[in-house]
């Protein structure tokens, strides 16, 4: 007699799984990669990529053999926190930079029990942790096409004021917007080439791999509180990482809320911390920092319970 | 076609027709062994009124309906009880059934008689006519019907809603009757309508459907009727055949948590109901042939036919002509909220429709929560599933509560999305458990 299988419903399910939203988010960091690795050249950038990415998905596989856990180091999700912290340091650094960086950021994941389960962006730990431990190398930037180095403009705008950005870019603020917006300025890799990060957004959107919320209110809050406090908005998030950061880092999907109301109150609070450290702090940047600060007070911001349709309020009588 | 929907959640899934819309509904000649389980609808089970080896005929009273909550079962084909005892059931897994062998002679109960419905026929004999025939909702959940067309005096219903959504993939039934039974659809409405005087009508069809949307409207134009009936078109989105999407699709009303769509004034019929309902007042069939739809990847032949209710279903199978690919998976209903079945020797019941042949199995290896949110915006109860998961673990149940378990519909919506493959419903119906044993204790 023929048995068939006992499964409970449903029994399809959809295509869609943790390794192809993963990469889903991998391929919306390539046109932002490809405009950095044109702009500061492949060699500086390439190795420095690709290296990152292997030392991520090695330490990963690591962690899982020696804590015995399910073997998924190829799930996609290493790669991105791989890839990520890679975008996120200035070219030309030393190779062994990234390395260790990568391997911190999945130590920082696995030490709470791997993916799903950690606090943190694993990607920005790992740069907190290189920009922390590391000052010289994370802070020494690269003037595009060439080999000279060069500040950010954030860091000429902390000491020298608009006045010194502008004169950095011949004086001429159509001139800025301009380069700033095609990436023509010192950055990391990835958070330089503006059109390639929208495009990136698009993707993510387009997918319905991730929600406008997030990116959104992050951006018009950063927007508002640097034109509340006396500096060119424009300039403001067009500098520094708050585009990268708002769009791939702020809604990694762990540690960002899942509620539509708590995601705006989360990019809220992204963008208000970011502008708050980069005026009041001693630092020119502060999307990292913002960022990690917020990942803190997701677990409190899902703490609600959602009421279903149909909810009536029981009368008290 | 400009369309409405109900929010939040719910989602366009594949919806996997396309073997099966195009084909006519095949009359299958009924098979040599007949199982009628004494619990085909929402309810009190029936008592058998027939001895083994007794004859039987077509449309004969074999089991008695115990109460209002319940319903009548007719044999649907002529021959001899066999025995009454414990079978294999589809959804209960097992229970008692009448075994009716066969005899092909095909002959009709002689008391199978159109009521005088034009003459002399109220709400109260009408109510009751539809209550020996045995009638219950076909679009699977088999409330039995009687109860649904006589709303408590307290209550006033203003619109009727006829459920042509059909959301489940691969079914294909709904959408069939809806063009080949025009006549008896409108006639099914028209006998409703004339009891209950409704003010408002709305057939609601999704848009995979446009064929049917225009047949309808088509015939209503051929066919003038003084009801006030729209139809309207409805998006492609899943669970829109539930009873309470549809009601906020089609009205925008809220039922509220715990209550029939009678709180807001609503009552809810499948075509397929409509139709029975059409054939028992017009000819005094009762409910003894449904229509289902028999696909899935693994049937030679997909196809919509018309069965006796407790044709068994390798009988069917046979009927497609077998299997083209080794099937896995064995499903009674749509392929989201259906059943899986052990073998083949279950019997269609009233509710079945549709029998779908799965050749690959869901994924069973359970990956961690990466918070992506699909669950809670799919959700069309507006639920967060992922926390009954968290709760569960923790064998926390009285949490669950607190985050509202009981409203969920079980469409399978969560499960079918979660992108780390974690079978949330299975969760969802534990937490649902637990907490009914607790409280009966």
């Amino acid at each position: 007699m023929k048995h068939y299988v006992i499964t409970a419903s449903p029994h399809i399910r959809s295509k869609i799984n943790t390794a192809f939203l993963m990469n889903m988010v991998s391929i919306s960091l390539l046109p932002a990669t490809l405009g950095g690795i044109v702009i500061f050249g492949w060699s500086n950038t390439i190795p420095l990529i690709l290296l990152s990415i292997v030392s991520a998905v090695l330490s990963e596989a690591l962690f899982q053999k020696m804590l015995k856990l399910p073997m998924t180091y190829l799930d996609g999700s290493a790669v991105v926190t791989g890839f990520l912290l890679a975008l996120c340091c200035p070219p030309s650094i030393p190779l062994w930079l990234p390395v260790l960086g990568s391997f911190f950021a999945i130590f920082s994941k696995q030490v709470f029990g791997g993916l799903g389960h950690n606090p943190f962006n694993p990607a920005l730990i790992g740069r907190a942790f290189l920009v922390l431990s590391f000052p010289a190398h994370m802070t020494s930037w690269m003037k595009p096409f060439d080999v000279v180095t060069t500040s950010t403009p954030l860091a000429i705008y902390a000491g020298k004021g608009m006045e010194g950005v502008l004169n950095a870019f011949q004086g001429s603020s159509s001139v800025m917007y301009n380069n700033m917006f095609l990436g023509l300025r010192g950055g990391c890799i990835g958070e330089v080439f503006i059109p390639g990060i929208l495009v990136g957004l698009a993707i993510l959107l387009v997918t319905k791999t991730i929600k406008w919320y997030i990116p959104l209110t992050y951006i018009a809050t950063v927007f508002f509180f640097s034109w509340m406090l006396g500096m060119d908005p424009i300039f403001s998030i067009l500098s520094g990482g708050v585009l990268f950061g708002a769009f791939f880092m702020a809604t990694d999907y762990v540690t960002s809320p899942m509620l539509p109301q708590s995601k705006i109150i989360y990019g809220f609070g992204c963008g208000f911390l970011n502008v708050m450290i980069r005026f009041f702090a001693n630092m020119p940047e502060g999307t990292t920092f913002a960022i990690l600060l917020m990942n803190v007070i997701t677990p409190l911001l899902d703490n609600r319970i959602k009421k279903p349709v149909g909810f009536i309020k029981e009368k008290v009588s | 076609m400009k369309s409405k929907t109900f929010q939040p959640g719910g989602m366009h899934i594949p919806d996997l027709k396309d073997q099966t819309k195009h084909k006519n509904i095949e009359n299958m000649p009924s098979g040599k062994n007949l199982l009628y389980p004494l619990s085909q609808h929402v309810g009190i089970p029936a008592e058998p009124i027939v001895e083994p080896g007794q004859e039987v005929s077509i449309g004969q009273l074999i089991a008695k309906a115990q109460g209002d909550f319940s319903s009548n079962i007719h044999a649907s084909v002529s021959g001899i009880v066999k025995d009454i005892k414990e079978y294999p059931h589809p959804i209960a897994g097992l229970g008692t059934a009448i075994h009716v062998e066969n005899n092909f002679q095909d002959t009709y109960h002689p008391s199978l008689k159109a009521p005088q419905f034009e003459t002399k026929m109220d709400l109260a004999s009408f109510v009751s006519h539809i209550q020996a025939s045995g009638i219950v909702g076909m679009g699977g959940a088999t409330f039995p019907t009687h109860l649904k067309l006589n709303p408590p005096p307290d209550v006033t219903v203003d619109t009727y809603i006829v459920n042509g959504a059909e959301c489940e993939p691969y079914l294909t039934c709904d959408h069939r009757l809806m063009l080949e039974k025009t006549r008896e659809l409108f006639d099914g409405i028209q006998i409703v309508q004339s009891f209950l005087h409704f003010e408002n009508i709305i057939i609601g069809i999704e848009c995979n459907k446009v064929d049917a949307i225009e047949h309808l409207k088509k015939y209503m134009q051929d066919n003038p009727m003084e009801m006030p009936i729209q139809i309207i078109p409805l998006a492609k989105k899943y669970p829109q055949g539930a009873e309470k999407s549809l009601i906020k699709a089609t009205t925008n009303r809220v039922v509220p948590i715990g209550k029939l769509p009678f709180a807001v004034g609503c009552i809810v019929q499948n075509v397929g109901t409509l139709i029975a309902l059409s054939e028992s007042i017009r000819e005094g069939t009762p409910m003894i042939h449904r229509v289902l739809t028999a696909s899935g990847d693994c049937l030679q032949e997909p196809k919509n036919i018309r069965v006796p209710i407790g044709t068994l279903l390798s009988d069917i199978v046979t009927f497609c002509g077998g299997f083209s690919k080794e099937p896995k998976e064995l499903v009674f209903g749509g392929p989201m909220m259906g059943i899986n079945q052990r073998s083949q020797d279950v019997p269609v019941l009233k509710g079945t429709s549709g029998i779908i042949f799965l050749s690959t199995l869901e994924p069973l290896q359970e990956g961690s929560c990466i918070r992506c949110g699909r669950c809670i915006t799919n959700c069309p109860a507006g639920l967060m599933p992922y926390r009954f998961v968290e709760v569960a673990k923790k064998n926390s149940f009285d949490e669950s509560n607190r985050y509202f378990v009981n409203s969920c519909i079980e469409c399978g919506l969560c499960t079918y999305n979660c992108p780390a493959r974690i079978p949330i419903l299975n969760y969802i119906r534990v937490s649902k458990q637990e907490i009914k044993r607790k409280r009966s204790r």
